[in-house]
């Protein structure tokens, strides 16, 4: 009896430094705007109003916020295993709208938008060489 | 700046078209536009040439323009290609547009080609991806049709539209493309039809999203001067507007602010207003987008479009004909080709030559093309209006 290779799966971001962990809290990481206060993420470092560079510095934002729209995506590249629900979170505190899957909820059920939500980490696809691709996600507040 | 007239256009079948290379497409719109031009091919002084996918499809980028050329022996003079996502062709039009306005040339070319059937959807699937910003949109799940689904949704919440409004989008897109000849699908499709084919991305089906395609299409523009040499029907260009997205993240995204601000620039330059439109080719590449974008553009007041597919008032005959070609969801969209082949609809329309889909009487004609998905907004919409 042979005996296979036990190769080595990675797990990988899908977004690489678009999450941190802390106490078991994942936050988003964005950038911040100290003259305006605007938030981004993705990060942008010259701050789309101010037009400056001055004061944008890297930040941990938020992992709540409340939903505000979504779709069920049922025809997608194999990996991504459609179905699945994706939508827009608005995240508080910072008022801005977050693209994500969304877990945590029977694809049946109806989510009304307003819905209060909460950041997930998890495996988000593999990809062609079995590494398990993670990410944020967002699920209806438990 | 100048007065600039189309004094030609040409476009190919848009349909199916594995076996038959992208040249050739382009060879044939394109020679079709210089003869209903009724000039030489060595009258052209500048050209720009618009496709968007071609370069992941097969590898063929960067040259597609004079590659093409070549075939119609355009050669020596200045030519450029032009990438900017469902906007490519439109954008072609306009820098040609501008070559002429401007007085730098008198004779200028415009030319869309693409091939989106590979044999392969998914790599077909991945070159439209390009249109989003693949890393933080793409890469998490989100689909074009995904991205529609979501204004829809929202849509929906905020004017109250039905499924069944935004269904009749498709099946008038889908009944003028019966009377177009040159359409991918000549065949027509009721409300239920629609809400019961195959579910793309709630609650967009199927027959609510525009069909991989494959075509080109060409026009010819000159000054003022210059046409009057070749042609006694010239169609003017009133204006030109392209606008890019305000990526901001707390826009609402049932409206897009770029489409309001090349609608409006377009009008302003042309001097008249939306009510003074007998025709408008609409970037339809799924049902929400005909109702987003004749809102945005301001052609109909905003929540009202539903109420105007309820009494019938965008079909050819109506208060004003939208997509009467059978738009993007009948005709087809081959990307780069569609902003070029809505220039061609108009013109024709115009001219009086549009057949079994004329628009009675028109003088006055519309044609928008928006592109992409960027941080959930649109990156690219481009907005000409065509007189007599």
């Amino acid at each position: 009896m042979t005996t296979s290779v036990n190769e080595e799966k990675k797990v990988i971001e899908a977004i690489p430094g678009a999450f941190e962990i802390e106490d078991d809290h994942p936050y988003l990481v964005g950038t911040k705007c100290s003259k305006c206060g605007a938030a981004f993420f993705p990060p942008r470092f010259i701050c789309t109003y101010c037009l400056t560079d001055e004061g944008v510095q890297k930040a941990r934002l938020g992992n709540k916020g409340t939903l505000y729209s979504y779709t069920i995506i049922n025809v997608a590249s194999k990996e991504f295993n459609p179905p699945y629900a994706f939508g827009f979170v608005i995240l508080e505190p910072e008022k801005i709208r977050i693209p994500s899957v969304l877990t945590g909820f029977d694809l049946e059920e109806e989510l009304k938008s307003g819905t209060k939500m909460e950041m997930v980490i998890e495996r988000l696809r593999n990809d062609e060489h079995g590494n398990e691709i993670v990410s944020y996600k967002f699920r209806p507040v438990q | 700046m100048r007065d600039v007239a189309v004094i030609g256009v040409g476009m190919t079948n848009f349909g199916k078209y594995l076996d038959t290379p992208i040249k050739e497409l382009g060879r044939v719109a394109t020679w079709d536009a210089i003869k209903d031009a009724q000039i030489s091919p060595k009258d052209i002084q500048i050209a720009y040439v618009g496709n968007a996918c071609l370069g992941v499809i097969t590898g063929q980028a960067m040259v597609l323009g004079q590659i093409i050329l070549k075939e119609v022996g355009i050669r020596g003079i200045p030519i450029t290609n032009v990438e900017n996502a469902c906007a490519s062709g439109s954008s072609a039009f306009r820098e040609a547009w501008m070559a002429v306005a401007s007085g730098m040339y008198d004779v200028a070319l415009a030319v869309g080609a693409e091939k989106l059937y590979a044999g392969d959807t998914r790599l077909s699937t991945k070159a439209l991806a390009g249109g989003s910003e693949i890393e933080y949109e793409a890469n998490l799940g989100l689909t074009m049709p995904g991205h529609w689904a979501l204004r829809a949704k929202r849509f929906m919440e905020k004017y109250g539209t039905s499924r069944e409004q935004f269904a009749k989008v498709s099946v008038k897109n889908h009944k003028n493309g019966c009377l177009n000849p040159r359409s991918q699908y000549k065949k027509e499709c009721t409300v239920e039809e629609v809400l019961n084919s195959r579910m793309i991305a709630d609650p967009l089906t199927i027959l609510s999203c525009n069909p991989l395609g494959d075509g080109a299409a060409a026009a010819v523009l000159a000054s003022k001067e210059v046409a009057a040499k070749y042609t006694t029907k010239p169609v003017w260009v009133a204006a030109s507007a392209l606008s890019s997205g305000s990526y901001d993240l707390d826009r609402e995204i049932s409206r897009n602010q770029l489409e309001e601000v090349a609608g409006r620039q377009a009008f302003e330059m042309a001097g008249i207003g939306p009510e003074d439109l007998d025709l408008a080719e609409v970037h339809d590449c799924f049902t929400i987008a005909e109702f987003m974008r004749v809102e945005g553009l301001g052609l109909v007041p905003e929540g009202e479009y539903g109420k105007w597919m309820d009494e019938g008032w965008s079909e050819i005959g109506g208060k004003l004909a939208v997509n009467p070609s059978g738009g993007l969801l009948a005709k087809g969209h081959p990307v780069g080709a569609t902003g070029v082949a809505q220039v061609a609809e108009v013109v024709w329309h115009l001219r009086e030559e549009a057949g079994e889909r004329q628009v009675p009487g028109a003088r006055v004609g519309l044609a928008h093309c928006s592109g992409g998905g960027v941080a959930s907004d649109t990156p690219a919409c481009c907005v000409h209006i065509f007189k007599k």
